[in-house]
């Protein structure tokens, strides 16, 4: 897994916890007939993938993370969905290696569309 | 009163015949759907996403239908996903039994708590009715099943 995807797969579980841990979350889904028995096991995950993490990397992602609480966001039509900046005409997608936004310095996953 | 606007189903995103047995391919599967209708990237990671939701408690809540579901930072455009299986799917459903409908609700990361869940409930909703399961598993073809699927889900 390169450093882009376990950055975005813990994005993504900060995000599955956040709603797990949201105020009315349980009764909303046991209306619907799911349960939340697995909080527990989806914390080890992202204690794995934040473990797995190079740590400047991590570094980036809690800093952003705990200013904005969000620490990875999207590029979208080359604008930063967090800050909504677009980026230089000279910047390409980086392929695997995550980049930081230059104006709110958000992890961003920015690929190739293809 | 307020109106809430969802998705419309798309047309490439209804798979009639969903040839997968596990849980796992079928994801894949409807993942890559909705990769080729641009509403998705990185099918197999977002695939790793759906995954952690599973972990986090099933999506099934039996009766032969699944909604797996997440906000994903792979996600460009929130959107339903609807494929059906004759065979059945092996999803670790309460009831244990198979699933043959399974509703894909995916949102991106920007979507609030609330607004995932306005979405989630709507599928439910869609399918609980006994009578409405049977009609869109009995559905014929795909255009059959996107006409039907996209009246229930209003």
């Amino acid at each position: 897994m390169s450093t882009l995807e376990r950055l975005a797969q813990l994005h993504d579980h900060d995000l599955l916890l956040e709603e797990a841990r949201a105020t009315g979350t349980p009764q909303r889904l046991k209306a619907l007939g799911l349960s939340l028995s697995g909080v527990a096991a989806v914390e080890r995950a992202r204690h794995a993938l934040a473990h797995g993490a190079e740590r400047r990397w991590m570094m980036a992602y809690d800093r952003a993370r705990a200013r904005y609480g969000r620490g990875m966001v999207a590029v979208r039509e080359r604008v930063c969905a967090g800050c909504y900046i677009k980026m230089p005409t000279s910047a390409v997608p980086a392929g695997d290696a995550p980049v930081l936004c230059e104006s709110c310095a958000r992890v961003l996953y920015w690929r190739p569309t293809t | 009163m307020s109106i809430l606007v969802g998705p419309e189903l798309h047309p490439s995103l209804v798979i009639p015949d969903l040839g997968q047995r596990r849980r796992e391919s079928a994801l894949l599967d409807m993942l890559r759907r909705a990769r080729d209708a641009g509403r998705v990237r990185d099918p197999e990671l977002a695939r790793s996403t759906l995954l952690a939701r599973e972990r986090l408690g099933p999506t099934s809540p039996g009766r032969g239908v699944a909604f797996p579901n997440a906000r994903s930072l792979l996600v460009d455009e929130a959107c339903w996903v609807l494929a059906r299986s004759r065979r059945g799917i092996e999803w670790g459903a309460p009831d244990d039994g198979a699933v043959h409908l399974v509703l894909m609700v995916l949102s991106p990361s920007e979507a609030s708590i609330e607004a995932h869940h306005e979405l989630l409930s709507r599928a439910a909703a869609a399918l609980k009715p006994a009578r409405t399961r049977t009609r869109l598993i009995e559905a014929d073809g795909a255009d059959g099943l996107l006409a039907l699927a996209r009246e229930v889900l209003g």
